[in-house]
This record gives structure tokens, C-alpha cells and sequence, in this order.
């Protein structure tokens, strides 16, 4: 057997072999991610009343994506620490590719990975808003982290 | 003036997701793919018009049925993002092994054989279309927001489902068939100038070849190991 044989005989097997890896690994019930929340907003454990700031990613994590997170992540980390220690505003990272979490594509109509904050009163959800603006802005980081604070101020003096 | 400024807008938003570094990986292989032929110049440029043909029919497809409500675009959003990047890989790999010759067409009848060969050439151009069509299904999360999050909301304004998608699938592909274009040219007056276009075709094709596999494998292992 020469070698042109030997690599499209490897070559045959890996495409089909991925196939059949990508196959399996979908159809395999979504495997428990420790930071991903697959539990729905309304739980016991935590204020009734409060904002929730969502970011929904996927398994594929791009440059631009962790910095949408990042960046959010430290604009309410720096503006918003008293309401996060008492969980009035909640940080709430979810990864969408995970079949219990795919139901927030259609609750938020999501076309995109992005950040949503969500008013919760009594333990139900009222409103919520995409902030679509965090792609644009992912390339300015101070507007980008002014932006988050400026959503999450009004969203909080609404919900007051 | 409201029509050059969204005419300018989808055509910018299309060369930003092209520039993007997100869809590099498709970008190289379609790169690697059109300006193949660097022994035929006009080749190329015809590879790179069916190419851009196949982005922009795919776009105005899908901007037609979103604009006029027939599909879901959250789901359908990111149904686009998740599987078809999944069978891109793959794909390319199987596309790689036929441009170096690995797979071939085995077809017995001698008749038959002849018009495969006498289609090849056709098939180049169609292929480049396919490959368009494709690698504009396949969505990564930049040109998810650029195109539901900016193309369609002004298409759905401007009520032009049609032409503005189209306009922005030219834009996602005009970085990379000017780069395809532009190597080729450059390639064919180095190769002619030395008398080695033969040579240089076989060469080019190979690197072809061996990059869409490279390409393919980092693909598929990218989502297997993710």
C-alpha cells in the first residue's frame, strides 16, 4: 500500500469518525456545565424583586464574545457592587448551546449572543431588554462599560 | 440619498464580517480555492464571480424569507450557527482530498469519463458557488450580529429584503476574492516569467489541496473538542 493510500484511507476515516463524533455528541443529553444556570429565573433561594444580566454565549467562545462578557462583567462589578453583594442586580452567565438553556432563545428572541437584563418582581419576569448595542461597542471599552452602567441605572430606578 | 447610504451600509457591513477575524478559517480556504488556477487568470476571476454569486444568493434568500416573516430568526439564527459550522470541516477536508488528487470520480464507461472532463472546468465554477453558498450558512457569532443584528433590522426598515442582503453578500465576499485574485495575477507573471506556469499550477493546486485539509482538520476538531 503507498502512501497516497495510507493518507486517504486516514483522511476517509477522520471525516467520517467526526461526523459520526459530532453526531453522537448531539444527540447525548447537554452534560452539566458547573458555572451554566439551567434552573428558570423564578427560584426560592434568592430577592424576589431583582435585575437579572444575562449573557448568553454558546460552546464556541470567540475573542469578541469573551470580551462582550468580560467587559460586562467589570461594568457592574465596578458600578453596581452593593446591589450584586445583595443580589438585587444578579450576574448571570448562560450557555445556550446547552439543551436545557436553548428555551431563552425563543423567551428573549435572541438572533445573537448578547446581554440581556431581565426585571424580576415577585419572583416573575415583567420586562426585559437586549442590550444590542455590546457588539458595536465591543471594540470601545470604555463606551462599552458606560453603556452596561447607564442600561443597568435605568433599568434599576424603573424596577424600583 | 437614504438608498446610497443603506446601499453603502450592507456593502461595509458584509466587507466588515469578511475582515472579521471569526470567519479567517473559511476565508483562507475560499481564498486558497478560487485563486487555485494561477495558470488562468480569467479562471480565477470567473471561480471568484460564482463564489460571490453563491454568498449573495444565499443572503438574499435568507433576507427575503426573514423580512417577509416566514422564518423564525432566533431559531433559525442559531440552527445556522451551530450545525452548519459543524459540516464545514469536514467538507473542506473531502473538497482538499479532491484537488490533490486523493478522491477521484471513478467512472467506467469511457463516454462518460470523457464528459466528466469535459465538465470539470464547469464544475470548478459551480464548486465555488456551492462553496459561497456554504460558507455564508455557516454563521460565526460576528457575522450572526452583523447580519441579524444590523443588515436585517435595515432591511426590514427600508423594506428591501432583497437587494440589501444581496448587496451585503457582495461585501462579504470582495475582501477575498480581490486577496484570491491579486495572488493569482502575481503568481501567473512570476510563473510566466520564469516559463514554469505548469509547475506552478500543479504547485498551486496542491497547496490548495493541503491547506482545505489543514483548514477542515482544525475546523471538525474545533467543534468535536469544544
Amino acid at each position: 500500500m503507498n502512501s497516497k493510500k495510507i493518507i486517504t484511507i486516514i483522511l476517509l476515516v477522520f471525516v467520517v469518525g467526526s461526523v459520526g463524533a459530532m453526531i453522537y455528541k448531539e444527540l447525548q443529553p447537554g452534560q452539566t456545565d458547573p458555572d451554566a444556570i439551567t434552573a428558570d429565573i423564578s427560584t426560592e433561594n434568592v430577592p424576589q424583586n431583582q435585575i437579572i444580566a444575562y449573557y448568553f454565549h454558546g460552546n464556541q467562545r470567540c475573542p469578541t464574545c469573551m470580551n462582550i462578557e468580560a467587559y460586562t462583567k467589570e461594568s457592574l462589578e465596578t458600578n453596581f457592587k452593593e446591589p450584586l453583594d445583595s443580589g438585587r442586580v444578579v450576574w448571570q452567565p448562560i450557555n445556550i448551546d446547552e439543551a436545557a438553556n436553548r428555551h431563552f432563545i425563543t423567551d428573549f428572541e435572541l438572533e445573537m449572543k448578547l446581554v440581556v437584563l431581565a426585571d424580576i418582581k415577585d419572583g416573575k419576569q415583567i420586562q426585559w431588554k437586549k442590550l444590542d448595542q455590546v457588539w458595536p461597542l465591543s471594540g470601545d471599552k470604555p463606551g462599552f462599560l458606560e453603556y452596561i452602567k447607564v442600561e443597568t441605572e435605568e433599568y434599576l430606578k424603573e424596577s424600583v | 440619498m437614504d438608498f446610497f447610504f443603506c446601499f453603502g451600509t450592507a456593502l461595509w457591513l458584509g466587507v466588515l464580517t469578511s475582515i472579521s477575524p471569526c470567519p479567517l478559517a473559511t476565508n483562507i480556504a475560499a481564498m486558497s480555492y478560487i485563486g487555485r488556477r494561477v495558470d488562468r487568470p480569467v479562471y480565477v476571476l470567473w471561480t471568484g464571480l460564482f463564489y460571490t454569486a453563491g454568498r449573495a444568493l444565499t443572503y438574499f434568500a435568507l433576507g427575503s424569507l426573514i423580512v417577509s416573516s416566514f422564518l423564525n430568526t432566533p431559531q433559525l439564527s442559531f440552527f445556522l450557527q451551530k450545525y452548519i459550522h459543524m459540516f464545514v470541516g469536514p467538507l473542506l477536508v473531502v473538497v482538499g482530498m479532491f484537488l490533490l488528487e486523493l478522491l477521484s470520480l471513478n467512472i467506467g464507461s469511457s463516454g462518460l469519463s470523457q464528459w466528466v472532463q469535459k465538465r470539470a472546468e464547469s464544475w470548478g465554477f459551480w464548486g465555488a458557488g456551492a462553496l459561497g453558498i456554504v460558507f455564508a450558512l455557516s454563521f460565526c457569532p460576528v457575522s450572526a450580529a452583523l447580519f441579524f443584528g444590523s443588515l436585517i433590522p435595515l432591511a426590514i426598515q427600508y423594506d428591501s429584503g432583497l437587494l440589501l442582503p444581496s448587496i451585503y453578500g457582495i461585501g462579504t465576499a470582495l475582501p477575498v476574492v480581490l486577496f484570491a485574485v491579486l495572488i493569482a495575477l502575481g503568481a501567473h507573471s512570476i510563473s510566466k516569467a520564469f516559463n514554469q506556469i505548469t509547475k506552478v499550477e500543479w504547485w498551486a493546486r496542491s497547496i490548495t489541496g493541503g491547506i482545505l485539509i489543514l483548514i477542515g482538520i482544525y475546523l471538525t476538531l474545533q467543534n468535536i473538542l469544544v
